[in-house]
């Protein structure tokens, strides 16, 4: 049984939600989509997204030896 | 029977007749019955044809995503432009920006609406775990420190008026806090809303600047005068301004912001609207601060090491009292408005990525995690802004830093998505939507990346 107390006076009753909300929008009836198919362009893309990850890192350690050096 | 998966081979027969099977069967949580009351109203008064009042009901996660991105640092940003290039180049620019920000952010408008999914729970579906966590987890470390700066401009802003600081960042703490245990998405978007509002309080310190309004409508159309010339510090600017238009945690937010809200594809116009009309305010409000600290300019103050409230009292002989204090109280807004957005979008990121509560209308017991990471997030940020000698300037400089880096995968990832006619169908973006996305990710990343690695290596840099 559904707590709704907070919400006040309102329909218990549950054909309004679901006359309102769309299946997607309802919490517990979401299909979870899976993995996308990659092209060939894409899965070039994401590697070299895991290589910019690298470089991301290895900038900010950086920025961040330099601003402690700056503060010592 | 396994979950089928959309997309999949068969999966279209068996979909009409799942879901209505699906649906009826489907137990209802407290969440679906609060965002079913609100989209009850906007149901009504779309049948009734109340257009105004449709209009007020679905606006709220562009305007607060774009007046949300005015915040503490960028204001003051916007301030110090003010005080050293005065009414010239930057004032179209910044109109510029915000025009980019459009571009990017009514994409995720699209998105949440389409798939009824947050942005970080679209990513590690369809591009699996490491993208996913990875998402999250750059996103929350870059909140948490642009957090940090948030509660710098509360305390900044408060101390104008002799607030200490501890009562100043604990008192923000509490209303971000409170706004948040409302437990209705409706609530914390309609009082955040209220307090975003006072971004445009730069509007009248503007005026009381006393600009020469023909310069001002002069510029936009010379995009000058521009003192100095192009220098080494203005291609900085230029680049960090460019760089910081589109942050990563808008994405997250306006995207969820958007699937709380409930919003369908029925509500992708209204949901352009409110973010045209989000940029178009925020746009205002820093065209506003660079006016309002013109008279720094032409006073020859040297404004390029102030902090928060240092603008203000500068400022006092040349807008007066009021002009002051006004500027001190849109500083504090600025800051608590980024701190109510920026904390939730890491909230939303966590419940997507870990599967569980991701909503405002979330029930406590069920959705402390949500709430938890909210209260956290902000908590931490408070207490080291408290600590001291905390290298506070130091953390405001690697925040613009991991800010302009992460976004390219953040980017990336908005126009995979967008672009996948699978999930998005019809809302997928076609070729106009696509010159442009492209034209403004390529613009902004190759800025931000310029801004982050000269930063580190300023040698670069000619002078």
């Amino acid at each position: 049984m559904t707590d709704i107390g907070d919400l006040g006076a309102v329909d218990s009753s549950e054909s309004w939600v679901r006359e309102v909300l769309e299946p997607d929008q309802l919490t517990t009836t979401k299909i979870h989509y899976g993995r996308r198919m990659l092209s060939r362009g894409e899965l070039v893309l994401l590697w070299g997204l895991r290589f910019y990850v690298v470089f991301m890192v290895v900038i900010v350690g950086l920025a961040v030896w330099n601003g402690l050096h700056a503060a010592g | 029977m396994d979950r089928p998966v959309r997309g999949s081979p068969g999966a279209a027969r068996m979909n009409d007749l799942s879901l209505h099977l699906r649906t009826a069967a489907a137990s209802l949580s407290l969440e679906d019955f609060k965002r079913a009351r609100d989209r009850q109203r906007v149901c009504r008064h779309r049948s009734d044809r109340q257009w105004w009042t449709l209009l007020w009901l679905l606006i709220g996660p562009g305007i607060l995503v774009m007046l949300g991105e005015n915040d503490g640092p960028s204001m003051i940003s916007y301030a110090t432009t003010g005080a050293a290039y005065g009414i010239g180049f930057f004032l179209p620019f910044i109109a510029v920006t915000f025009l980019m920000a459009f571009v990017v952010q009514e994409m995720t408008v699209r998105l949440g609406a389409a798939t009824k999914r947050g942005h970080a729970e679209l990513i590690y579906e369809r591009f699996g775990r490491f993208w996913g966590f990875f998402a999250m987890g750059d996103l929350a470390l870059g909140n948490l420190l642009t957090l940090v700066t948030e509660f710098i401009a509360i305390r900044a802003g408060l101390g104008f008026f002799g607030v200490p600081p501890a009562l100043a960042v604990l008192g923000a703490l509490l209303l971000n806090v409170g706004v948040a245990l409302s437990r209705r998405y409706w609530t914390w978007e309609r009082i955040v809303l209220g307090l975003a509002i006072f971004n445009l309080i730069f509007v009248p310190v503007a005026i009381l600047a006393h600009p020469v309004s023909g310069e001002v409508i002069r510029s936009f159309f010379t995009w000058g005068p521009l003192p100095g010339g192009v220098t080494g510090g203005f291609v900085l600017l230029l680049m960090s301004n460019i760089g910081a238009t589109v942050t990563p945690w808008m994405l997250f937010f306006q995207q969820s912001a958007v699937v709380d809200k409930g919003l369908t594809t029925a509500d992708i116009r209204h949901g352009r609207i409110d973010t045209a009309l989000g940029a178009v305010l925020a746009a205002v409000a820093a065209i506003a601060t660079v006016i309002a600290t013109t008279p720094l300019f032409l006073h020859h103050v040297n404004a390029a090491s102030f902090q928060g409230a240092d603008f203000a009292t500068a400022l006092a002989p040349y807008v007066g009292r009021v002009g002051a204090t006004l500027f001190a109280l849109g500083l504090f807004e600025a800051g608590m408005v980024a701190a109510l957005t920026i904390s939730l979008s890491s909230a939303y990121a966590f419940g997507e990525v870990t599967g569980s509560a991701r909503s405002l209308n979330s029930p406590l017991r069920g959705g402390w995690p949500f709430y938890a990471v909210i209260i956290s997030a902000a908590a931490i940020a408070a207490v080291l802004v408290l600590i001291p000698n905390a290298p506070l300037v130091f953390i405001t400089i690697i925040v613009n830093v991991i800010a302009v880096l992460a976004m390219p995968p953040a980017i990336v990832f908005l126009l995979l998505l967008v672009n996948d006619r699978e999930i998005m169908g019809e809302h997928a973006n076609g070729g106009l939507a696509n010159f442009f996305g492209i034209g403004v990710t390529v613009l902004l990343v190759l800025a931000g990346l310029g801004f982050a690695v000269i930063t580190v290596f300023p040698k670069l840099l000619p002078t």
